[in-house]
């Protein structure tokens, strides 16, 4: 299976200006050199807490943000492979592009102006991308409606007289117009009531095997990642710290910081068998990351060696890679642990 | 409706209709001088009948008509003078918030520099140089309030320029004028119209006061700040020439500043239902 999108030391930062004459003192870096892949028809989940760049690393793919540096690699319709730099495009070039690649947003609210008809919301970004006829367009705008289970009674309606639900369809629906084959879906349901998540999630897999879509999926909740995704990035500040297939990954995490994120997702039943491990503090700000692992002000198995060189990530097992000096004595570590003293992992009512 | 939005839009209808209808409700003609009744007091009967309902001024003329015609300099500098400043200052807002830095610091430098400057004596220099009329006042006021315009304009646009909405715009590769025109300026009729009508109550004020300084219509134009300037040398014998027009631009003023609030009111969401 040939990539859909390769980005390579990928970096996004924001100039940090002060003063009278507006000079640059520092810069927030959003993204600090991440490179990542996506196979053609796979959804690629990106996780990470919020403020770890995760949204404008999705934003600087799609050009919506410029970024610093770095290569996007496309595979555009008709190519065999991910080969057209989005980074080095004309705005003439990247316009055309743009019908391929397509984005959800978070906030369904905000997602849609208030001001138009959802037929006027529809057809503006269609007659952008294609050149149709009125009724071509038409027709493209009530089939995409019906794709995401709405009716052509939607048209002449106002985005406030619909549900955040059905708002995310319409969201959807305006993504899907021009036959894209690649969507950053930038957290599509965190807004959304539990209810309808499912119902949503189960829209973007149906309409992904229909079109053969390929899907990065940001979020920084893991159970949804688990049901949504073939593979999983976990960010911090700007870098991402572990990837690999999403079963490997929820199965064997490498990473103290994945261990501490999967620690702490919610279960159905909290009393039986888990650690409860908290993830202490914030994140540094990213207007001054640590020297060394940024990880390590919070890490609970920081060294010396930790505070000083910065990890790289290194492949540990198949497809599987993560950024920590210590990755393999942490886990070894822990599975004698878990062996040698079940107690310390599963707490068992004390017996008289 | 509010109480304050009623009274807001009643004067502004009665000024309104006043300037249309002004030469049917004119008691007298406006400019017909009348010396043998000169300084006539409220309700004196005229020497060729019908009652002076408030006075007259030194030459005899009718105060109440020419508080009836000055309702059409008042307006039409009111609105001219803002929809010149809007037209100037939002574009010049929206690059701010939209093209690029030069272009932002350059339009945030020259507002910053024009709301620093006193305005009425730079108003003051303007009429001057240019000549009392009242395509320069509109000039003048232009020249100095394009640039709350502006700011207003610019200050909306760091919201929206990072709405999802409008961000999905650019991703659908959907030009920026069209974006800015369809998608954008929709979004700021609320706040701007505020804007507007705060401008349309310092408008009235500014052409009063630079008529009154006898810069502002010219002489034959009958026009409160004029009258204001006319009646000052009679203020302790005739106190009808001043009070007359200086209750109109009060009250017009007042006028436009509470349509300003009611509008302002209702696009409030933390007021929307506690006013209805």
């Amino acid at each position: 299976m040939t990539d859909r999108l390769r980005i390579s030391d990928l970096k996004v930062h924001y100039p940090v200006r002060k003063g009278l004459l507006r000079r640059v003192v520092g810069a927030v870096r959003a993204v600090d050199g991440v490179s990542l892949s996506i196979p053609t028809g796979a959804t690629f989940g990106l996780v990470g807490e919020s403020g770890c760049g995760k949204s404008s690393l999705a934003r600087a793919i799609l050009q919506l943000q410029k970024p610093s540096g770095g290569r996007i690699l496309f595979r555009a319709e008709g190519q065999d492979d991910a080969a057209t730099d989005l980074t080095a495009l004309s705005p003439r070039r990247l316009r055309a592009l743009r019908r391929e690649m397509q984005i959800v947003f978070q906030d369904p609210y905000s997602a849609l102006n208030p001001r138009l008809r959802v037929k006027t919301i529809l057809d503006e970004p269609l007659r952008a991308m294609e050149t149709l006829s009125r009724a071509e367009r038409r027709a493209r705008i009530v089939r995409s409606l019906e794709a995401v289970g709405l009716t052509e009674a939607a048209l002449e309606r106002f985005p406030h007289q619909f549900s955040g639900g059905q708002r995310q369809r319409i969201a959807i629906a305006r993504a899907l117009l021009s036959n894209p084959n690649f969507i950053v879906l930038d957290e599509p349901v965190s807004a959304l009531d539990v209810s309808v998540r499912a119902q949503i999630l189960n829209l973007l897999i149906q309409l992904q095997r229909q079109l053969g879509l390929t899907y990065l999926f940001v979020s920084h909740d893991l159970s949804v990642v688990k049901y949504l995704c073939d593979q999983v990035a976990i960010m911090y500040l700007g870098r991402i710290v572990e990837s690999g297939p999403t079963a490997e990954i929820f199965a064997n995490p490498l990473h103290p910081y994945t261990k501490l994120l999967l620690a702490a997702v919610p279960v159905p039943k909290p009393r039986r068998g888990r650690k409860a491990v908290k993830l202490q503090g914030d994140p540094p700000s990213p207007m001054n990351i640590p020297d060394g692992c940024p990880f390590h002000t919070r890490c609970p198995s920081a060294t010396e060696e930790c505070r000083k060189s910065v990890p790289y990530l290194r492949e540990l097992g198949s497809a599987h890679v993560v950024a920590c000096h210590h990755a393999e004595r942490l886990t070894a570590q822990e599975s004698v642990a878990a062996a040698g003293n079940p107690k310390s992992m599963i707490p068992v009512r004390a017996s008289a | 409706m509010s109480k304050k939005g009623l009274v807001g839009f009643g004067i502004l209808f009665l000024v309104i209709v006043a300037a249309i209808t002004a030469p049917w409700i004119s008691p007298f003609d406006p400019n017909a001088q009348d010396i043998i009744n000169s300084l006539a007091a409220p309700l004196a009967e005229g020497s060729e009948g019908g009652i002076h309902l408030l006075g007259t001024d030194r030459l005899g003329q009718d105060v109440m008509s020419r508080i009836i015609y000055g309702t059409r300099v008042s307006l039409t500098v009111a609105f001219g003078a803002v929809g010149v400043s809007a037209l100037i200052g939002i574009p010049l807002g929206l690059a701010a918030g939209f093209m690029n830095r030069s272009i932002e610091s350059l339009v945030l430098v020259a507002t910053d520099i024009v709301l620093s400057i006193p305005f009425i004596l730079l108003a003051l220099v303007l009429m001057s140089v240019l000549g009392a009329s009242l395509t320069n006042l509109i000039i003048a006021f232009a020249v100095v309030r394009w640039a709350q315009f502006a700011r207003v304009t610019y200050s909306l646009s760091l919201e929206l320029r990072e709405k999802e909405y409008v961000l999905s715009c650019k991703a659908a590769g959907i030009s920026l004028p069209r974006t800015l025109a369809v998608h954008v300026l929709p979004n700021m009729v609320g706040p701007l119209m505020v804007v507007a009508t705060l401008e349309l109550a310092y408008a009235i004020l500014m052409e009063s006061g630079l008529s009154f300084l006898g810069l502002g219509a010219p002489p034959e134009t009958p026009s409160w700040g004029g009258m204001l300037q006319e009646g000052r040398n009679e203020l302790d014998t005739a106190w009808w020439l001043t009070a007359a027009p200086g209750i109109a631009i009060m009250a017009t003023a007042i006028g436009y500043n509470f349509v300003g609030d009611w509008i302002r009111d209702r696009l409030d969401p933390r007021l929307q239902g506690v006013l209805r």
